[in-house]
């Protein structure tokens, strides 16, 4: 049976006027961006679910979608980025103090897994923050029962999140990859995974976020190495809006006659319904093709 | 102060939002933000579902705004008469359909489908998109030939019950002919503009950012192509309302559309970046009212065009 994709948590979708508490550089290009709220209520949001970040300028950009990475109690919370454009080298540069628009919480979340103990959490890069939280959430659940994180990077000096990794997950089942052997396994997550094949096939549910070329190759490799998996993958995707208003930040899915706006319909989606590559979708009378 | 009556509609609001850019699903989210809105255009609708255009669909150009090329992705006419329609009357704000065909014969169709179909009553006027490919020339825009675009406007308005809006594109040497077209067919008023056609190149990767190479440039930079697009149609047709769109970011923006001749306004791409646009621009125009002692914000319609501008209009 496919996962189920949730509701969206809509009811509690705010403008959130923000202050920047800290924006801590944690390892080549990687910040930790701790936010808080000014709303009483608070702010509050599950696993997979992502904000827009509004650059605080009256020059035009479009909001920055994010991955949170943690929500504490008293209206903080934390998102994990890669300085790789005009709008997070932007963000660098802010200081503790300043006030920035946030919407959110936005898009759905990860289903839960049936088998805690037996689920893989997959991250490339600062895919991982949404798993983090998976890995909180999972925890709250279950008692403290562990899910097992395989977590792959560049090099040591992107791992950023290392020690917080292990508070979560502990050393026994976090599992480092690193494409240059600095840091944990030599090579990348997917032949990390090939290394323990037996955690694979024991393994009801997985979920995986990162790079979209490491986000299908894994998904392949465990298809192959254990067929009844079920995997679910958080996508990333260029998006204007955030809510649902623009459709340009759609995906393709097997199960879906049109094309699935990733902010409102995602960013979770089965892995198994997913057209990675999709060809040019028009119906023959129209390749003739409206710009707008 | 801020209602707009404009044939037998009245909007209580001038603030609309521009078609494609739009979530209505946000009135449950973001409430009041109806309250601020005086309708609702919808996403373009073709007759048959359309999944529209590969990614990469938008491109951010900072400062200026941004291009698209979506592709007219919907889930077509009959879905919105089904389902989407009922969902949008629930909010109490007037509903603008926002049509598209790929033939001359293709509007009149879609329209008499609305007009028959139990739910057609809910739809207070029609939009017809005429920045869109006509199939039998080429895949050539109709917006581009007056003779087109009269007979569109034709097509729609013999089958509609409702006001019909033309909207023009601006991706042509004058607005003029074509804006005098739509007035000939019928149109009870003129939306402008559409996106202007752009492109851009990735400089890392040795090619357009889009899919489809060049798209729709929309947002702050093409204010004073859109202004100046009002401002020609009002001075030549002074007794055609406009709906003024194209880079509305502000009150102060919204003011300038109303002076140089439109009586309502459309928001999209800054809307994107704060979907609470609608409401801070109507407590704006608001507090601009009072302190302008105004009784109605369209008694600035068209107000910049004085006599001597008008004069100087004339010599050129
Ligand atoms: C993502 C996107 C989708 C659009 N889709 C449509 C559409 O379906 N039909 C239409 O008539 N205009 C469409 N437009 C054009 C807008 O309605 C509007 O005319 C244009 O963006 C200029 O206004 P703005 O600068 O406020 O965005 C679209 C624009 C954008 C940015
Ligand atoms: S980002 Fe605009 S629809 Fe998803």
């Amino acid at each position: 049976m496919p996962f189920s994709s949730q509701q969206p948590h809509k009811k509690n979708l705010k403008d959130h006027t923000c202050q920047v508490m800290a924006n801590q550089n944690v390892g080549n290009q990687l910040y930790i961006l701790t936010l808080k709220t000014n709303d009483p209520d608070g702010f509050y949001c599950r696993a997979g679910q992502f904000v827009m970040i509004d650059m605080p300028t009256p020059v035009f950009y479009f909001r920055r979608p994010m991955s949170v990475l943690a929500v504490h109690d008293d209206g903080r919370f934390d998102v994990f980025y890669k300085v790789h454009g005009q709008g997070t080298q932007i963000m660098a540069q802010w200081q503790p103090g300043i006030e920035i628009q946030v919407l959110g919480p936005l898009g759905n979340t990860f289903t839960p897994p049936t088998e805690p103990e037996t689920a893989l959490l997959i991250g490339g890069g600062i895919g991982i923050a949404p798993l983090y939280m998976l890995g909180q959430e999972i925890k709250n659940r279950t008692e403290n029962r562990t899910p097992n994180c395989y977590y792959g990077v560049r090099s040591h000096q992107e791992v950023g999140l290392k020690d917080s990794l292990e508070a979560q997950f502990g050393s026994k089942c976090l599992h480092l990859s690193s494409d240059d052997g600095s840091v944990g396994f030599h090579g990348n997550v997917g032949d990390l995974l090939k290394q323990n094949r037996e955690r694979v096939q024991a393994a009801k549910e997985a979920y995986i976020c990162g790079p979209t070329v490491m986000m299908e190759a894994c998904f392949q490799l465990l298809r192959e190495m254990n067929p009844a998996i079920r995997v679910e993958v958080s996508l990333e995707e260029r998006m204007p809006c955030g809510t649902g208003a623009c459709t340009g930040c759609v995906v393709f899915r097997s199960d879906q006659p049109l094309p699935s706006k990733v902010c409102v319909e995602g960013p979770v989606f089965d892995a198994t319904t997913l057209i990675w590559r999709p060809s040019a979708p028009l119906s023959p009378e129209e390749n003739i093709v409206c710009s707008r | 102060m801020l209602s707009v009556k404009l044939n037998d509609i009245t909007f209580s609001s001038p603030l609309l939002n521009a078609s494609g850019c739009f979530n209505p699903e946000l009135f449950n989210t973001m409430a009041p933000l109806n309250e601020s809105m005086g309708g609702v255009v919808t996403k373009t609708v073709t007759q048959e579902p359309r999944p529209g255009n590969l990614q990469q669909r938008t491109v951010e150009l900072p400062g200026i705004g941004m291009l698209n090329s979506i592709g007219l992705q919907n889930p077509g006419l009959n879905y919105f008469l089904e389902t989407e329609v009922l969902m949008l009357a629930q909010y109490g704000v007037k509903i603008i359909l926002s049509l598209s065909a790929t033939s001359i014969e293709g509007f009149g169709t879609m329209v008499e489908i609305v007009t028959n179909h139990p739910n057609g009553h809910w739809v207070d006027a029609i939009e017809i998109n005429l920045s869109c490919p006509n199939v039998a020339k080429g895949g050539v825009d109709f917006g581009i030939s007056p003779g087109r675009v009269k007979a569109c406007t034709e097509a729609t308005v013999q089958a509609s019950k409702c006001p019909v809006f033309a909207k023009l594109t601006p991706n042509i040497t004058s607005i003029l002919p074509v804006a005098e077209a739509a007035i000939e067919g019928g149109a009870s008023a003129i939306s402008a503009i559409n996106t202007v056609v752009g492109c851009s190149i990735d400089i890392k990767n040795k090619k357009p950012y889009l899919n489809r190479i060049s798209g729709g440039y929309s947002g702050p930079g093409i204010k004073p192509i859109a202004l100046h697009a009002i401002w020609q149609i009002h001075h030549h047709f002074p007794e055609t309302p406009i709906i003024g769109i194209g880079g509305i970011s502000s009150a102060n923006d919204v003011l300038e559309f109303m002076m140089a001749g439109a009586s309502l306004v459309q928001i999209g791409t800054q809307s994107f970046r704060n979907p609470m646009i609608f409401s801070k621009i109507h407590q704006d125009l608001m507090a601009y009212g009072q302190s302008e002692g105004l009784q109605h914000l369209t008694d600035l319609t068209g107000c910049a065009h004085s006599q001597k501008m008008k004069r100087q209009s004339l010599i050129q």
